[in-house]
């Protein structure tokens, strides 16, 4: 068995996998630390959630193992979500080797039902590992994750692009937006409540395509921490924190910047 | 060919309604066959092929009706088919939400032959008020009489009690949003099971423990490759998930028994009933593939 695990309560998670699911389909890649789901998009966006292994109640990978596969995402948290809002069921994972499909056990907690699934697995090729955060560690925000999610979502909704701009200097954090109706643009100074750490050493200022900013917005709203990263070739990094209960779980997210700086 | 019928009391007409609500979500249009003792709705399979009924609904005229007449076609065949609009019946039928009377309901003929529906309203105001609807129809002749017969099956394998159909309904529509095709099977021992089969996913609901029937499985041969489970001899149908869904989410009924009933590889029989007060059968033939 290359791996195998149990979770209890994964109502967060479910919401979570669906609001990042942006794709059909994403690599998961158990490690010690936990399980992780990668969806990317043109080599361009990059979306991961990481459900660390204190969230799940068994975990365990067989030693020395690098596990990695593809599955259905739509799938998959239809899986999760089988008894809907009731039942508060628990599910056993396991996937016994390369090529083997992910098998899933739900039982619902009141009555006597099992569900059992096999979701087909494919190779996770050419899926390198590396972190992208060592691109981006120039400057860092970070903010109260409701805050920043009104903001964005007031935006222009029709606009193509919106820079992102920090500043050691006030305005501090910029975000502005083009689009056919105009243009729109909101200054958050670093005494801001709703910006708790304010890391900034030189000026970046990247524009991005507009719909890629929204593929997060959705998971944004069960976020309670957000943390901007920037550096110096564009690539945008942020990284959520969303509470579960007593635990917390993370979502990061990488995107590159439109061509030419903003 | 006359018909008129008369209830009165509220709750049976929130009943009545119901059904015909229910109706209006199986399908456009149904047959309503009206006899002695018992008024039938029959919906029909609106795929291609040989008419068939697909759900079958029986309500007894002594639960429903204070005052019945019926005089049907002829003395020896003392029935009267019609055919109609359910979403015509439905929203005429809403009416009864609010606070009314009595309903009567009777076969007129006004430029056309008409179900007509007429409510009195309760008002507090001394002047009563009186809602009439009428529905179109259209009088089925004799010889087509045969299409709407009643399906008899008594060759099931097996007739197992079915669990809680609000469950079932969650995680039938899940599988919908994966597969167009449920495989139904039930065991001897009372585990019924709900399956889809993709190629990128297989998924099974289980619901053991439940009440068996019947079960017959002595002249089937069982050639299936459900290898696993040889010992556990099993029965199974396939069938479409959108109709079998149509079933659990069409009528709300309350403390009703509901039963499974399949044909190896052939039907999928479901039955709902409320003792005295009304039964609905649904038939679901296996998909070919």
């Amino acid at each position: 068995m290359l791996f195998s695990a149990e979770i209890s309560d994964f109502r967060t998670v479910h919401n979570v996998l669906r609001a990042i699911s942006f794709k059909d389909y994403a690599i998961l890649r158990p490690t010690e630390e936990g399980l992780k789901f990668t969806l990317e998009e043109m080599k361009s966006v990059e979306i991961s959630a990481y459900v660390p292994r204190n969230m799940f109640s068994y975990y365990r990978i067989a030693d020395n193992a690098d596990v990695s596969f593809k599955i259905s995402m739509k799938v998959f948290t239809e899986c999760l979500n089988i008894f809907g809002d009731e039942g508060n069921p628990s599910i056993k994972l396991s996937y016994k080797n390369e090529g083997a499909p992910l098998c899933l056990i739900v039982k619902h907690s009141e009555e006597n039902i099992t569900v059992d699934c096999e979701i087909k697995t494919l190779n996770a090729d050419d899926s390198p590992d590396f972190s992208l955060a060592e691109e981006c560690n120039l400057n860092k925000v970070v903010f109260n994750a409701n805050m920043l999610t009104e903001v964005l979502q007031r935006l222009d909704n029709g606009a193509d692009d919106i820079t992102i701009s920090l500043n050691p200097d006030p305005p501090h954090f910029t975000l502005s937006t083009t689009g056919i109706a105009g243009e729109s643009k909101v200054n958050i100074p670093r005494q801001s409540d709703s910006i708790t750490i304010f890391q900034c050493q030189k000026k970046s200022s990247w524009k991005y395509a507009f719909h890629h900013i929204r593929q997060i917005l959705k998971v944004m709203n069960y976020a309670n921490k957000v943390a901007v990263f920037s550096g110096e070739t564009g690539l945008l990094g942020l990284q959520l924190v969303i509470n579960s209960d007593e635990r917390q779980m993370y979502v990061e997210y990488y995107v590159t910047s439109l061509f030419g700086d903003g | 060919m006359k018909f008129r019928g008369l209830i009165t009391d509220t709750s049976v007409m929130k009943d009545f309604m119901n059904i015909a609500t229910g109706l209006s979500r199986f399908s456009k249009e149904c047959v309503m066959r009206i006899t002695e003792r018992k008024v039938y709705f029959i919906i029909s399979d609106e795929d291609n092929g040989p008419r068939r009924p697909l759900a079958w609904c029986e309500l007894p005229v002594s639960f429903y009706f204070r005052e019945y007449n019926l005089v049907g076609v002829t003395e020896e065949h003392n029935e009267i088919y019609l055919e109609f609009s359910t979403a015509l019946l439905a929203r005429s039928l809403s009416i009864l939400k609010q606070n009314v009377k009595s309903l009567k309901i009777k076969l007129t003929n006004k430029d056309s032959p008409c179900l007509t529906l007429e409510m009195e309203m309760a008002s507090e105001a001394t002047q009563s008020r009186q809602c009439v609807h009428d529905i179109p129809v259209e009088v089925i002749s004799r010889k087509h009489w045969n299409d709407y017969e009643e399906p008899r099956f008594n060759d099931f394998h097996v007739s197992i009690e079915m669990p809680n159909l609000k469950t079932i309904k969650t995680i039938v529509e899940r599988m919908r949003n994966m597969s167009h095709s449920l495989t139904v099977a039930a065991t001897k021992d009372g585990r019924l099971t709900f399956q889809i089969k993709t190629n990128i996913v297989t998924l099974s609901s289980h619901f053991p423990g439940l009440g068996v029937e019947s079960f017959a499985i002595g002249q089937l041969e069982l050639t299936s490759s459900d290898s696993q489970e040889e010992d556990q001899q099993k029965v199974s149908s396939i069938v479409d998930i959108k109709k079998f869904l149509m079933f659990l989410s069409g009528m709300q009924l309350n403390s009703c028994r509901t039963v499974c009933s399949i044909v190896h590889g052939k039907m999928v029989k479901l039955f709902m009933e409320q003792p005295g007060a009304l039964s609905l059968q649904i038939f679901l033939t296996q998909l070919s593939i």
